[in-house]
C-alpha cells in the first residue's frame, strides 16, 4: 500500500468530526489513571491506627481448663473468665487469629487445634457476633496449611468466614514515632475489627525459645517477616501494643517441646490437655511458659512486654482459676 | 453441519482453556492436563522416538491419526484449540482487514506449504538422532503454554488490582467482599502468579494471530508441523470432497476456503483441506459436498512426475542424510550435561530430562508456590523453557506432589508423598560472610524455623562467636532435600545468605 492510497483511504474512512471525537476519547482515557492513582478519589490511602484499648473486667485474671477434649476445654476456660459475652457484644465483627502457619496435621502440634478455633467461633456467634473472620498470614503455602491443619473446615462449619490473606489489604501501621516497627505493614481485617481473639498454639521456638500469643501476632504483619527476626523481642512487643487483643486463648492441648516452630516429629509433641484463657496476653504467655519448665522472665519478649506495662507476668499475684472440662 | 463444526470447535477451545485454568491445587477438578497431550501424535510419537520408549497413552495419538485417515484433517478444523482461536480471531478482525484493505492473498502458495513438511522432517530427523524438538512448534503445546503463561497470570493480576481498588472504594461492603472471595477461590490463586519470562513465551502465539489477519490460518497452512503430519495421512483419507467441474463457477468456495485448498478448476488438495465445510455451505449451486463414495470423487490432476530424480529431490535427500548424521553426532554432546539449575523433584537425569520435557508448562502452572519457572539459558541452549525452581519467587512445598502428576511425558515422574519427602533436589549451603548470625553475631534463624524436615536439615548450635554467645545455623547436607524454602525466606538481600545447589 503506497502513501497515496493510504491517505485516500484515511480520507474516505474518517471525517474531521470523527477524528476529533476519537482524539477526545483517546485523551479522555489519559485522565482515568489519576482516579486510581495514589491521590485519586478511588484510591484509599489508608494508614492503620493502633487498636483502641479496652478495659474488660473478667471474673479472674487467668483461667486454665484441663480436659482431654480441646473444644470443651476452650469453652470452660472462656466461661471461667465470665463467658464470651464479656468480650463479644451483639453485632460485633470478631477476628479469631489462630496459628495456621505450617503445613502440618493437628496432632503434630505446629498449628492451633481446629476444635479450639471452632469453639471460639461458635461462642462468638452465641454472644451475638455479626461476623467472625478466621485467617493467618501463613509461612507454608496457605491453601495447604488451611486444609491440612483442619482449621479451615472446622471454622467454616462453625460459621466463620475463612479467607486467605490478600496482599492488597496490608497498610502501613501508625506505630509511635521512633518505633522499630515504624510504617510496618499491618493486615487491615485484623486491625479494623471490634474484637480480636488471639488463639495461638504453645510451641518451642528456636529463636525466642517459646512461641505463644505475642509471637502469634506476627501473623497479622506484612512485609518480609524474616526481617523482624533480628532483635525480635522489641518488634513483636510493639505489635502487641498496636494490636491489644481483647482475648487470648492459648491452645496447650499438646505442646511442641523441640524443633519448633514448624515441628513435624511426633516424639517432640507432649500432651498437656490444657487451654489457657485471659484478657491479659502477657499473663497468658507467662503462665504458658511454665508448661515448658521456663520462668516467664527468662523469655525476652514477655519480660519486655511486662516492663512496658502491656500486661503482667507476675503469676504469684494473679488471680488464676483452674477448671476441669 | 457448519453450525455443528462451530459448536465443536468452540467447545474444544473452551475445554482446553478450562482444563488449563483448573490446573492448580488441589487438582481434583475436571481433567488432568497431561491427558491433553496424549491425543497429539506429534508430541507423543516424536518424543517416543527421541527417547526410545513408548509413552503411555500413545494409543490416543494413534487414534488421532486413524481418525485423520478416515475423515481427513478434522483435528485441525474441528479440534485444535489454536485453530479455533485463530478462526475466532479472524472473525473478530475481519472488519479491520476490510478497513485496511489488506490483501487476502495466498502469497506463499504453493511452495510455502512445504515449510510445514520441512519442519516435520526436521523434528523427525532430530528425534531419530535422540533429540526432541517438537516443543517449540507443536500447536497444542503453544496453546497450553500461552494460556498458562500469557493469559491466566495477567487475568489473575487484573482481577486482584481491580478488587484492590473497588473493595476499599465500597468501604469493604461485606457482600462485595463475599463475592470477591468466592470468585477468587473459584477461579484464581490466592497469590498473584509471577512469570517474568511470560511475554517471550507468548510471542509465538501473538505472531500466529497477527499472521492470521493477513492470511487466514497462516500457521496451519504453512508452518504447523502437526498439520504437516496429519496432512500426510489426510492425502489418503477416505472422506473426500466431491468436486466435479462446476457449472456455475462463482468461485465462492475457492475464495472463502480458509486453507486455500481449492483450485481454480474446483478440484481440491486433500492434504490441505481441514473439513471445515465452508465450501459446502457457501456453494451457490449444489456442487460441493463430502463423501466416502469413491465413484463420486473426482481427484485433482496429479502433479506431473519427472523420471529419475530432480535437482530439488537430490538436495532434499542429501539434506536428510546430512541432518541424520548431524543429529546423531549432536546427541553425545548433550549427554554430558551437568545439572546447572534446580529441577522439579525426581526429574529424570539432566540429558534425558531436557529431551523428554515438551515445555508444555503444566508443572509451572500447577506449582503451588509459583516457584517453578521457565529456564532461559541457564541450562544450555537445548534447555530453554524447561522448568527450574526459582527461590526468588517460590520454593518446593515439602509434601506437595503436583508437578509430577501433570507431566504428560514423565519427565517429572509422579511421586507419592512418602517418596517426595525423601527426594533430594539440591543441597543448601550457608554463605558465612553474608549470613546475619555468622557475619554480625545478630540473631536471625529464619532458615532454621522454616526448614520442613522434622529432624531439621538446618541445625543450630549456641557458640561463642565474635566475642558473644550466638545461635548459629549449620546445614546437615544428608538431611537436606534442597526444597529452597530456606533460601526463599532468607532476609539477606540482594544475594541470599543460604543458597541451594542442584544435585
Amino acid at each position: 500500500m503506497d502513501i497515496k492510497k493510504f491517505s485516500a483511504l484515511i480520507a474516505t474512512r474518517f471525517s474531521r468530526a470523527s477524528f476529533l471525537k476519537m482524539t477526545a476519547a483517546a485523551l479522555g482515557t489519559l485522565a482515568l489513571p489519576p482516579l486510581f492513582g495514589r491521590t485519586g478519589v478511588l484510591h484509599a490511602s489508608t494508614v492503620l491506627a493502633p487498636r483502641a484499648p479496652k478495659t474488660i473486667s473478667t471474673i479472674c485474671d487467668l483461667a486454665v481448663a484441663r480436659g482431654p477434649e480441646p473444644g470443651a476445654a476452650t469453652r470452660s476456660a472462656v466461661n471461667a473468665l465470665g463467658g464470651m459475652g464479656k468480650f463479644v457484644k451483639k453485632g460485633m465483627v470478631v477476628v479469631v487469629k489462630p496459628n495456621i502457619a505450617w503445613d502440618r496435621t493437628p496432632e503434630q502440634g505446629a498449628t492451633t487445634h481446629p476444635a479450639v478455633v471452632a469453639a471460639l467461633v461458635r461462642m462468638s456467634f452465641e454472644a451475638g457476633a455479626k461476623t467472625v473472620k478466621v485467617f493467618d498470614f501463613t509461612c507454608n503455602e496457605a491453601r495447604r496449611t488451611y486444609e491440612n491443619s483442619g482449621i479451615a473446615a472446622a471454622a467454616k462449619q462453625a460459621g466463620a468466614a475463612v479467607n486467605y490473606v490478600d496482599d492488597w489489604k496490608f497498610f502501613p501501621g501508625q506505630f509511635p514515632p521512633g518505633a522499630v516497627m515504624k510504617d510496618w505493614l499491618m493486615y487491615r481485617d485484623a486491625v479494623e475489627c471490634d474484637c480480636f481473639i488471639n488463639a495461638p498454639v504453645a510451641k518451642h521456638h528456636s529463636l525466642t525459645r517459646v512461641t505463644l500469643s505475642i509471637k502469634n501476632l506476627m501473623g497479622v504483619c506484612g512485609n518480609d517477616r524474616g526481617r523482624m527476626h533480628q532483635d525480635i523481642a522489641p518488634k513483636i512487643v510493639e505489635v502487641l501494643a498496636f494490636m491489644k487483643p481483647e482475648l487470648t486463648v492459648i491452645d496447650a492441648s499438646r505442646i511442641l517441646l523441640r524443633n519448633g516452630p514448624s515441628g513435624g516429629n511426633m516424639s517432640d509433641v507432649k500432651r498437656v490437655d490444657t487451654i489457657i484463657a485471659s484478657a491479659d496476653p502477657v499473663l497468658a504467655d507467662a503462665y504458658a511458659t511454665t508448661l515448658f519448665g521456663i520462668a516467664p522472665h527468662e523469655i525476652g519478649h514477655i519480660k519486655l512486654a511486662a516492663e512496658r506495662k502491656l500486661g503482667s507476668m507476675n503469676l504469684a499475684t494473679a488471680k488464676i482459676r483452674t477448671v476441669n472440662a | 453441519m457448519l453450525i455443528l463444526r462451530r459448536i465443536v470447535q468452540t467447545a474444544c477451545a473452551v475445554f482446553f482453556i478450562v482444563v488449563v485454568w483448573t490446573t492448580r491445587y488441589p487438582l481434583d477438578h475436571f481433567l488432568n492436563p497431561a491427558v491433553l497431550f496424549k491425543i497429539d501424535p506429534l508430541v507423543m510419537i516424536m518424543t517416543s522416538i527421541a527417547e526410545r520408549i513408548i509413552l503411555p497413552g500413545i494409543v490416543f495419538a494413534v487414534m488421532t491419526l486413524a481418525a485423520t485417515f478416515v475423515l481427513g484433517r478434522v483435528f485441525c478444523g474441528w479440534v485444535c484449540p489454536l485453530g479455533a482461536v485463530s478462526d475466532f480471531w479472524v472473525f473478530l478482525t475481519d472488519r479491520l482487514r476490510l478497513l485496511l484493505r489488506l490483501p487476502v492473498k495466498d502469497f506463499l502458495m504453493p511452495r510455502g506449504r512445504f515449510i510445514k513438511y520441512a519442519g516435520l522432517g526436521l523434528c523427525a530427523l532430530l528425534a531419530v538422532g535422540g533429540i526432541q524438538f517438537v516443543w517449540l512448534f507443536d500447536p497444542l503445546t503453544i496453546f497450553v503454554r500461552s494460556v498458562s503463561f500469557g493469559v491466566i497470570p495477567p487475568a489473575n493480576a487484573l482481577f486482584e488490582s481491580i478488587s484492590a481498588k473497588l473493595i476499599p472504594a465500597t468501604n469493604y461492603y461485606p457482600p462485595v467482599e463475599v463475592a470477591y472471595h468466592w470468585l477468587k477461590e473459584a477461579m484464581f490463586d490466592p497469590r498473584r502468579l509471577l512469570f517474568p519470562h511470560a511475554p517471550v513465551i507468548s510471542t509465538i502465539f501473538v505472531v500466529i494471530l497477527a499472521a492470521a489477519v493477513m492470511v487466514r490460518r497462516f500457521w496451519c497452512r504453512y508452518l504447523c508441523p502437526l498439520g504437516g503430519m496429519l496432512a500426510l495421512v489426510a492425502a489418503h483419507s477416505l472422506l473426500k470432497r466431491v468436486s466435479p467441474p462446476c457449472a456455475v463457477s462463482c468461485g465462492m468456495c475457492k475464495d472463502d476456503c480458509r486453507m486455500g485448498a481449492i483450485a481454480d478448476d474446483n478440484s481440491y488438495n486433500a492434504s490441505e483441506c481441514i473439513v471445515c465445510l465452508d465450501c459446502v455451505k457457501k456453494c451457490s449451486g449444489d456442487t460441493s459436498s463430502f463423501s466416502f463414495d469413491r465413484h463420486k470423487i473426482v481427484q485433482s490432476a496429479p502433479l506431473p512426475s519427472a523420471h529419475g530424480i530432480s535437482r530439488a529431490q537430490f538436495f532434499a535427500w542429501s539434506g536428510v542424510s546430512l541432518g541424520l548424521l548431524a543429529s546423531s553426532c549432536a546427541k553425545p554432546f548433550l549427554r554430558n550435561r551437568v545439572r546447572a539449575v534446580i529441577r522439579p523433584p525426581a526429574a529424570l537425569p539432566e540429558a534425558e530430562f531436557v529431551q523428554r520435557c515438551v515445555r508444555c508448562g503444566n508443572c509451572m502452572k500447577v506449582c503451588i508456590t509459583n516457584g517453578l519457572q521457565p529456564v532461559v539459558l541457564e541450562s544450555g541452549s537445548e534447555g530453554i523453557w524447561t522448568p527450574k525452581m526459582d527461590p526468588s519467587i517460590g520454593y518446593c512445598e515439602y509434601k506437595c506432589t503436583l508437578c509430577g502428576r501433570v507431566c504428560p511425558t514423565g519427565a517429572i515422574p509422579p511421586l507419592t508423598v512418602e517418596q517426595k519427602v525423601r527426594t533430594h533436589m539440591g543441597v543448601a549451603n550457608i554463605a558465612r560472610d553474608r549470613c546475619i548470625p555468622w557475619a554480625t553475631g545478630r540473631q536471625c534463624l529464619v532458615c532454621e524455623e522454616h526448614c520442613p524436615i522434622p529432624q531439621k536439615a538446618i541445625q543450630i548450635r549456641e557458640m561463642m562467636h565474635l566475642g558473644q554467645k550466638v545461635l548459629l545455623p549449620f546445614v546437615d547436607a544428608d538431611a537436606c532435600v534442597g526444597c529452597t524454602l530456606c533460601q526463599h525466606v532468607c532476609p539477606v538481600l540482594p544475594r541470599k545468605a543460604i543458597e541451594v545447589s542442584p544435585v
